[in-house]
């Protein structure tokens, strides 16, 4: 999938992107494996994908609204960046809907606060960008350092503590495998998170890091997406 | 000095089986591993429980008698009644096994044949009512004894479990705020046509069913209401900045 996404030009329009996301639904329904019977996750692992599905996707709808923010202010200061910001944008609108998809199908409440996120995310990206376009991208950098490292707990978590689910097959006998279910969430989340990563080095050869208060503008963002995301997998 | 929780003898309480393994600590659904579903029918609790229900609830309501008498027909002694607390695991336990029938009424062919979402809650709530009228005489006294301070926080969260269920078989994908609004606007009217159908004398209930009708013919609901007006202030803000900018540019 991420090859398909890597492989769109970067002026691809808007519309590219909805044929891409009616795709959503076949990526993340796990095939099915009827010849393994799985048994139940604990109530601590249950707790955990219920965070993380939770706190993603309220991540991605923040990470969505940003780039908005940002394309809101910049499509018109700085109409070269149009293009550029349009297609991290239109990436996070893939994560986001993915996240949506599976929030609903795994029947996880979704964060109360999602409100606030939208006009929170929104603000910064628009707030950032009128700054200079410097401290837009620091802002970009900061984001993105942030849900980078996020994901990669989640993945580390998800690879080290989901190894005692009791899997039998057909003859009753324990086997080792992990459920497509879990696969396709752990695949995902990989994609995303490497997503993330070259949206921190888009940004930084766009001379993020020539922002004049750079650190205290990372700094700040980099705090307040800490506190983001500890409220949203609560709240 | 002793403090006062040294003193006090420490009674040992038993968790209530509407607790153990139920869907209150439902969190995430699993698609391929095995969900936490349903009772454990082993349990000494939910035999007694699940006959009281089926065969003395009718005649004696929601409380202790009717467990006493199904502890007596399974042979206990009456001291079992010890390891229920009073009447409110039958409340409990009653309202979770009626919640978890509308799992395979959701798996019918008729629900499957519906098409519109809203026809799918409509046929789900009219089923849940329709659970509910072998006991129709003691639901008042459910009702009152659900919003008892001691009872309402597990009847509120019974109750959000209810809709949320309800709205999930029904297809319901919102992703937003809207996901509350639908569930607690289904809550309020789920729990208005229970009072009402409670003190319905017509033939088969039929006035129920007419507001049943009513209620879920409207094609808004709480959650389009939220999106619209979402919609309608971004557009409002979108046509605000406009009419800044051309009254700027016009100097």
């Amino acid at each position: 999938m991420s090859s398909v996404i890597k492989s769109i030009p970067k002026s691809a329009k808007f519309s590219t992107l909805s044929q891409l996301r009616q795709q959503v639904q076949e990526v993340i329904k796990p095939l099915p494996q009827p010849e393994y019977k799985f048994g139940s996750f604990s109530k601590e692992q249950n707790a955990f994908l219920d965070r993380v599905i939770r706190v993603d996707q309220a991540g991605e709808l923040g990470a969505d609204y940003i780039y908005a923010g940002q394309h809101f202010v910049l499509s018109r200061t700085e109409p070269q960046l149009k293009s550029l910001i349009q297609h991290m944008w239109d990436q996070e609108i893939y994560h986001r809907s993915t996240f949506n998809q599976l929030q609903a199908q795994r029947r996880v409440r979704p964060s109360l606060l999602t409100p606030i996120w939208k006009i929170g995310a929104f603000t910064m990206g628009a707030a950032t960008a009128l700054i200079s376009k410097e401290a837009a991208m620091a802002c970009t950098v900061a984001v993105e350092t942030v849900i980078g490292g996020h994901y990669n707990d989640q993945l580390r978590i998800l690879e080290n503590k989901f190894n005692d689910i009791k899997v039998t097959n057909s003859n009753q006998e324990q086997v080792k495998i992990l459920s497509n279910e879990l696969q396709t969430l752990k695949d995902t989340i990989k994609t995303f998170r490497d997503d993330e990563l070259e949206h921190l080095d888009t940004a930084i050869e766009h001379d993020a890091e020539s922002a004049v208060p750079y650190w205290l503008i990372t700094e700040i963002i980099k705090l307040t997406c800490r506190v983001a995301i500890f409220t949203a997998e609560r709240v | 000095m002793l403090s006062f929780s040294l003193i006090k003898p420490r009674l040992n309480k038993i968790p209530s089986i509407t607790r153990l393994g139920g869907l209150s600590s439902r969190m995430y659904h699993s698609i391929q591993h095995e969900n936490n579903l349903g009772f454990d029918q082993s349990n000494i609790q939910y035999k007694i429980l699940n006959k009281a229900i089926e065969e003395y609830l009718p005649t004696y309501g929601f409380n202790e008698i009717s467990i006493l008498e199904s502890s007596r027909s399974l042979g206990y002694n009456d001291s079992i009644i010890a390891i229920f607390n009073d009447s409110k695991s039958l409340l409990q336990f009653y309202l979770k096994k009626q919640r978890l029938k509308l799992l395979s009424i959701s798996e019918s062919l008729e629900f499957q044949s519906l098409q519109t979402e809203i026809d799918k809650i409509k046929y789900l709530v009219h089923k849940r009512l329709e659970l509910n009228e072998p006991y129709i005489k003691h639901i008042n006294q459910l009702q009152s004894n659900l919003l008892l301070w001691e009872n309402l926080e597990s009847s509120f969260e019974e109750l959000h479990q209810l809709s949320d269920d309800i709205l999930f078989y029904s297809g319901d994908k919102s992703n937003d705020f809207d996901w509350y609004l639908k569930r607690a606007n289904l809550s309020k009217d789920y729990v208005i046509l229970e009072t009402f159908m409670s003190q319905d004398k017509s033939e088969n209930f039929n006035k129920t069913w007419a507001l049943l009708d009513k209620k879920f013919n409207s094609e808004d609901s709480w959650g389009q209401a939220f999106d619209n007006t979402a919609e309608f202030l971004k557009f409002n803000a979108i046509s605000t900045w406009n009419l800044i900018k051309s009254q700027a540019s016009r100097g």
